[in-house]
């Protein structure tokens, strides 16, 4: 591996470029499942990579490359994330979103009810289709929704702290959460579990 | 009492996923929580579906980190000249 000895600042280059070889793909898939955007996934791979060159003297090779790199771009996406609610707050969810799966009491509409799903839930990870539409689904979501469902992978912070990442107060963080998983389960179930 | 505890399902379902997503409610918000499930199917099933799709979303961020050590077979798709574009970025630094 790359990783033996900390390296150099005189061979960094050659470094970083076996590293675009070996692992821009996969961050650019990472990127793009949690933007949901091919343009912004590139953008953020891109600022990993600049971001790398610039504090190289700092990776000590105790981490394998790929965890390091992976750990920048982390770091990018929530930045990302920061920056788009500072320009455009998130916006207080419609509430016709709710009212679509509940009735003003408070009850499950009738074309709402979660129907039975044929897979037991613990098959679903091994079925490739189903990780597929998942992640499509994701994408279908408005992106301050998909935001907040993947806000927690970034960080291991707990709900309470990613309102303060996403600079919206707790109230506004679990309805968006709450709207947000009614939408991705009904997609799910219309787009999957019906094929 | 009782009407303090009885919960809609709407209410229910938001309290099932700060569940799921905070790992702790008050306690009374537990017990709302576990009267309305043991009482509606309807809301047990999403609490159960919500529950595995966060535990796919979680194996799916894993694999994604895993692919990077393990990887066998073809390489994740890239985009068409982003390696090229990559590599100037660098060079342009």
């Amino acid at each position: 591996m790359l990783n033996e000895s900390a390296p150099h600042a005189f061979n960094r280059d050659n470094i970083l470029k076996k590293w675009v070889d070996a692992y821009a793909a996969g961050l650019y898939r990472r990127a793009l499942y949690l933007t949901s955007s091919q343009e912004t996934a590139e953008d953020l791979v891109q600022e990993t990579f600049l971001a790398a060159a610039r504090r190289f003297d700092s990776y000590t090779g105790e981490s394998a490359p790929a965890t390091w790199l992976h750990a920048i771009l982390k770091n990018k996406v929530a930045d990302h994330f920061r920056e788009r609610y500072r320009n455009a707050p998130a916006r207080q969810p419609a509430e016709e979103v709710e009212n679509e799966f509940f009735t003003p009491e408070g009850r499950w509409r009738a074309e709402a009810v979660p129907a039975e799903w044929d897979n037991s839930p613990d098959n679903l990870l091994d079925d490739p289709n189903f990780n597929q539409m998942l992640q499509q689904c994701l994408g279908h979501l408005q992106p301050h929704w998909r935001d907040v469902v993947v806000a927690k992978f970034l960080t291991d912070k707990k709900g309470p702290d990613i309102c303060q990442e996403l600079n919206i107060s707790p109230t506004n963080f679990w309805q968006i959460l709450h709207r947000a998983k009614l939408q991705l389960r009904l997609c799910l179930e219309q787009h999957w579990f019906q094929l | 009492m009782m009407q303090y505890l009885m919960l809609t399902c709407r209410e229910a379902t938001r309290l099932t996923e700060k569940k799921l997503n905070s790992g702790s409610l008050s306690l009374i918000g537990n017990l709302q929580l576990a009267l309305h499930l043991r009482m509606c199917a309807r809301c047990r099933r999403y609490a159960e579906q919500s529950a595995a799709i966060e535990t796919a979303l979680q194996a799916q961020m894993e694999a994604m980190e895993e692919q990077e050590f393990n990887r066998e077979g073809e390489p994740p798709e890239i985009p068409q000249g982003l390696r090229e574009r990559l590599l100037q970025r660098l060079e342009e630094k």
